[in-house]
């Protein structure tokens, strides 16, 4: 493999990678739409039960990790800046930020599950946590998702070197992770904020 | 696309962007000890949550610098997504 900058195609200026994010983006976002709209409607017919569930989610340690999600997003932008500009040093610190912000957003997400099964509550309890497991269990496998390549890339760089023109790749990575992002900033306070 | 004064304007404008984002979460969460009225809790909620996705979307994602045709692999999912949201609420209510 010798060729490695990815080519912008005349007609679009994108690149084929970019290009090929953004639809797979596009059907993710029809996907989590199924999760939304199976939400309201559930919580239309059964309203007393979704705001009582929703009080018993614990909305600080929910708040954190909106910012540790925010923080990561930030980061893996800089991140894909610094190997732009060829300083593969910054590179390797801010993608390392975003993997441990990675980590922490999982801890804190495994925290608040495992508070949840000690109170004896599971996604069979009720149409509500049933909601509410499978749309943060998604959330957490994209999470999942987004870190295997990134460590792969620091692994990479930290052995091998990532040459600058290899840039596209992390600004591929990062449209991802960024709509990881996305899909927090609704799922936090459809599930909540707004009872 | 990223000569020296680019990228200085960049790279602020991407902590801007992360300052903001951390100021709509503080709204968001600080709005809902006041109460509006269930419905209009909800909107609030949603409005808020719309601008934070622009402000990602935009700058962190760069649509507001490729191809202005890029963004309609955004507008025709999202806009399904919003009737789907604002209907179902709305039919809801």
């Amino acid at each position: 493999m010798t060729t490695i900058a990815a080519q912008s195609r005349f007609n679009t200026g994108i690149y084929h990678g970019k290009l090929g994010m953004w639809i797979f983006l596009a059907s993710e976002i029809m996907f989590f739409s199924g999760f939304f709209g199976a939400f309201i409607v559930l919580r239309n017919l059964n309203i007393d039960v979704f705001t009582q569930s929703a009080h018993q989610l614990d909305k600080a340690v929910a708040t954190i990790n909106t910012a540790v999600l925010i923080s990561s997003s930030l980061t893996m932008a800089l991140s894909h800046l610094a190997l732009e500009r060829g300083n593969e040093a910054k590179f390797r610190l801010f993608l390392g930020i975003t993997i441990l912000c990675a980590f922490g957003f999982l801890g804190i997400k495994t925290y608040e599950y495992a508070a949840k099964f000690s109170q004896d509550i599971y996604p069979w309890t009720n149409t509500f946590f049933a909601s509410y497991f499978t749309m943060t269990g998604f959330h957490a496998l994209h999470v999942i998702g987004g870190l295997i390549p990134m460590l792969w890339m620091l692994g990479k760089s930290m052995f091998k070197g990532y040459p600058r023109e290899m840039h596209y790749r992390v600004e591929t990575l990062g449209l991802y992770w960024h709509f990881v992002d996305l899909v927090w900033i609704f799922l936090f306070p459809t599930l909540y904020l707004i009872f | 696309m990223a000569s020296d004064i680019d990228f200085r304007q960049i790279q602020k404008a991407y902590f801007k962007v992360f300052l903001v984002l951390l100021l709509l979460t503080a709204l968001t969460v600080g709005v809902t000890t006041v109460h509006f009225g269930d419905s209009l809790n909800i909107i609030v909620g949603i409005l808020i949550a719309l601008g934070k996705a622009v402000l990602v979307a935009y700058i962190f994602m760069h649509l507001k610098f490729d191809n202005k045709r890029l963004r309609l692999f955004v507008y025709v999912p999202m806009g399904f997504f919003l009737i789907l949201v604002f209907t179902l609420t709305l039919l809801g209510l």
